[in-house]
């Protein structure tokens, strides 16, 4: 079966001021429906970079991007936000919630740009509001919540659209430990239900938590493995 | 480009555009109305002006027609008469005969010749210093008043250089108290005469108050009082086509001046024809000016307030960055991003124009009820014109000042903005 993402030689260059700075050498992967992936690597590792292309924020100076067996690589601007709307939903290491906005809002708002008719979307708000288990919070503000419901929405909103894959960039950065892990499980529990992860991390402990690992360093794959049986064994409740 | 808004299948729902944007205005509440401040004082001015303007004219015209529009003046004027103002220091060229010969004419009717100067007047201890108008009998037919005590000026009085004094109602009062002062001494200048009637209250005209005024015989007014044998002007009312009896009064004037002048060049002429109607004209284009200039004026401030409108869209897009930078994420394009920020300037400024039409009207009510007060005739009018152009006018601005920002905030990369500090 076609893997939802192939990666071929992905390039990507940053030029500024006449500088090149080259960020990803040559990258490689594939990525199958239904995997709980994580990207782990240091600072200035490039990992960034590659989330923000598999997820159409930036384009790829080099390579092949498949996604669902379509090139994406000369999508323009406007095709590019069309598929942020109906295939990705985004998890933030600072939420990124709209302040002073209530819980449903901000849960709705991809869904909006989605053109979802106003009652469908809080129908389906309030469904994935429910499965992350903040059904009692609906009407707070966003600035009400604590760190971890925070995060627990920015992960609703990115499910509202039902997309065919959720990214995570460092999804417990800015978490304490127990609420940290409390998030990874959710992704755990999003990853049984069938959802495809990738999460981007530098702490080894989080990457734990996935089915798969990337290592990423200094802009190539250093390491890719495969542990779902073991990792689920040691983590999960 | 509001058409562009609508819910076609490339857009986000108008509903979710308009929401969006009266959200994040209604997040700034205090802000939003101090930004709208400049726009709500343009679009006052505007209307301010508008209908004090309309009311002005109006009040101007009004009195204009009281007098009719088919008299015709004959005052001295060397050449060209658009060249300026009329000049008080200008030769006297017209006297009494010039005001027999016209009489002659079949064209016109009750010539009256008019010297006017300003000088003291007294009645015992009371002293004022007002208008004194050489006349005849004819005046009352070009300048209609009532007579409230005694009788205007006769042919006779003319004839016999009698010192005779016709008073406004307001000197009357301002020399002679409460008292009837028909029979009684006035002195004009040096000169002491007899009030022999007191003209009804006629409020103002032109700007002069007609009340403060007195008429005196022409001819006493020359001989006894200036030592001149020139009138200021001739005023008389038209027989037939207007723009024909003024070419009639050249002829006349020419004729009597000795002007040898064929071609009717006004140029060679030392006198200028001119009627009620030019008056009219006059006004008009006065008027014209005038709202001209002051619309400028409420044009700078519209512009003054747009530039404040698209400051704190600068500032509310960099503020907003990471929402920006999140709601491309979320599959937000360009220009729906464009639109969002171009409909909350819009807003800003339509709400800015609808509270200045608002203010506007109020204070034109205000001013008409106190100009009615002050001035006879004095009517309110609201254009329902200015309220249209200031709404478009509010628009406008709000699209032009607001589309440099909204470019801004759509233009944004959404990596960029996510990490924005």
């Amino acid at each position: 079966m076609e893997p939802l993402i192939r990666l071929t030689d992905l390039k990507k260059t940053y030029v500024n001021d006449g500088v090149e700075t080259p960020v990803l050498h040559g990258v490689s992967l594939e990525i199958q429906r239904g995997e709980f992936l994580a990207i782990m690597g240091p600072s200035g590792s490039g990992k960034s970079t590659l989330m923000n292309i598999l997820g159409f924020l930036d384009q790829t100076t080099g390579g092949h991007y498949l996604f669902d067996g379509e090139d994406v690589s000369t999508l323009n601007d406007d095709q590019l936000a069309a598929m942020r709307r109906t295939q990705v939903g985004f998890v933030f290491q600072t939420f990124n919630l709209l302040p002073r906005t209530s819980v449903l809002e901000n849960v709705a708002l991809p869904m909006m740009y989605d053109r979802v008719p106003p009652v469908q979307r809080e129908q389906q708000a309030r469904a994935v509001l429910r499965a992350v288990g903040l059904e009692h919070r609906l009407e707070h503000l966003s600035n009400q919540l604590s760190g971890g419901e925070r995060q627990r929405v920015a992960i609703a909103r990115a499910l509202a659209g039902n997309p065919s894959i959720i990214f995570a960039d460092e999804p417990t950065g800015n978490l304490d430990t127990k609420t940290g892990v409390d998030v990874l499980h959710l992704f755990q529990q999003l990853h049984r239900q069938g959802h495809t992860i990738v999460m981007i991390t530098h702490e080894r402990e989080a990457a734990e938590f996935a089915q798969r690992i990337v290592s990423i360093r200094d802009g190539k794959i250093l390491t890719d493995t495969c542990d779902h049986a073991q990792r689920t064994g040691r983590f999960s409740k | 480009m509001l058409n562009a808004l609508d819910g076609s299948v490339n857009n986000m729902l108008t509903r979710d555009l308009l929401t969006t944007s009266v959200t994040a205005l209604r997040r700034n509440k205090s802000r939003s109305a101090l930004t709208i401040l400049g726009i709500v004082i343009g679009i006052t001015s505007v209307i301010l002006m508008l209908s004090i303007g309309q009311s002005a004219e109006g009040l101007i015209l009004n009195q204009v027609a009281d007098l009719g529009a088919d008299l015709v003046f004959v005052e001295p004027a060397a050449g060209d008469p658009t060249a300026g103002p009329p000049d008080p220091f200008i030769e006297q060229t017209l006297t009494l005969d010039d005001a027999e010969a016209l009489e002659k004419s079949p064209y016109v009717a009750a010539v009256s010749s008019t010297l006017t100067s300003t000088l003291t007047v007294s009645y015992q201890e009371e002293t004022q210093f007002t208008s004194i108008n050489g006349t005849d009998h004819n005046y009352l037919e070009v300048f209609p008043a009532d007579i409230l005590y005694g009788r205007f000026l006769g042919e006779d009085d003319v004839k016999s250089y009698a010192r005779v004094a016709v008073l406004g109602l307001e000197i009357a009062q301002d020399l002679y108290g409460d008292q009837n002062p028909v029979g009684m001494k006035v002195k004009v200048g040096d000169v002491s005469m007899r009030v022999i009637g007191v003209l009804d209250e006629q409020g103002t005209r032109f700007f002069q108050n007609l009340d403060d005024q007195i008429a005196i015989p022409v001819t006493t007014m020359q001989r006894d009082v200036m030592g001149l044998d020139t009138v200021n002007y001739i005023a008389m009312v038209a027989v037939g086509d207007i723009e024909m009896v003024k070419e009639e009064v050249r002829w006349v004037m020419r004729d009597e001046h000795n002007i040898d002048n064929p071609d009717g060049d006004s140029a060679k002429d030392d006198f200028f024809v001119s009627s009620q109607s030019d008056a009219v004209e006059i006004i008009g284009v006065v008027g014209a000016v005038l709202t001209l200039l002051l619309s400028s004026i409420a044009a700078i401030s519209l512009v003054v307030g747009g530039i404040g409108i698209m400051n704190i869209m600068l500032v509310s897009v960099t503020e907003r960055t990471r929402e920006i930078g999140l709601r491309k994420a979320v599959g937000a394009t360009r220009k729906e991003i464009l639109q969002q920020f171009l409909v909350e300037a819009v807003l800003l400024t339509l709400l800015g124009g609808l509270a200045g039409v608002f203010c506007g009207v109020v204070i034109s009510v205000l001013v008409g009820v106190v100009g009615a007060q002050l001035l006879d005739g004095w009517t309110i009018s609201i254009p329902v014109s200015a309220i249209f152009l200031a709404v478009i006018v509010s628009t406008v601005v709000g699209v032009i000042f607001g589309v440099y920002p909204a470019r801004q905030a759509a233009k944004l990369d959404p990596i960029d903005a996510l990490r924005y500090e």
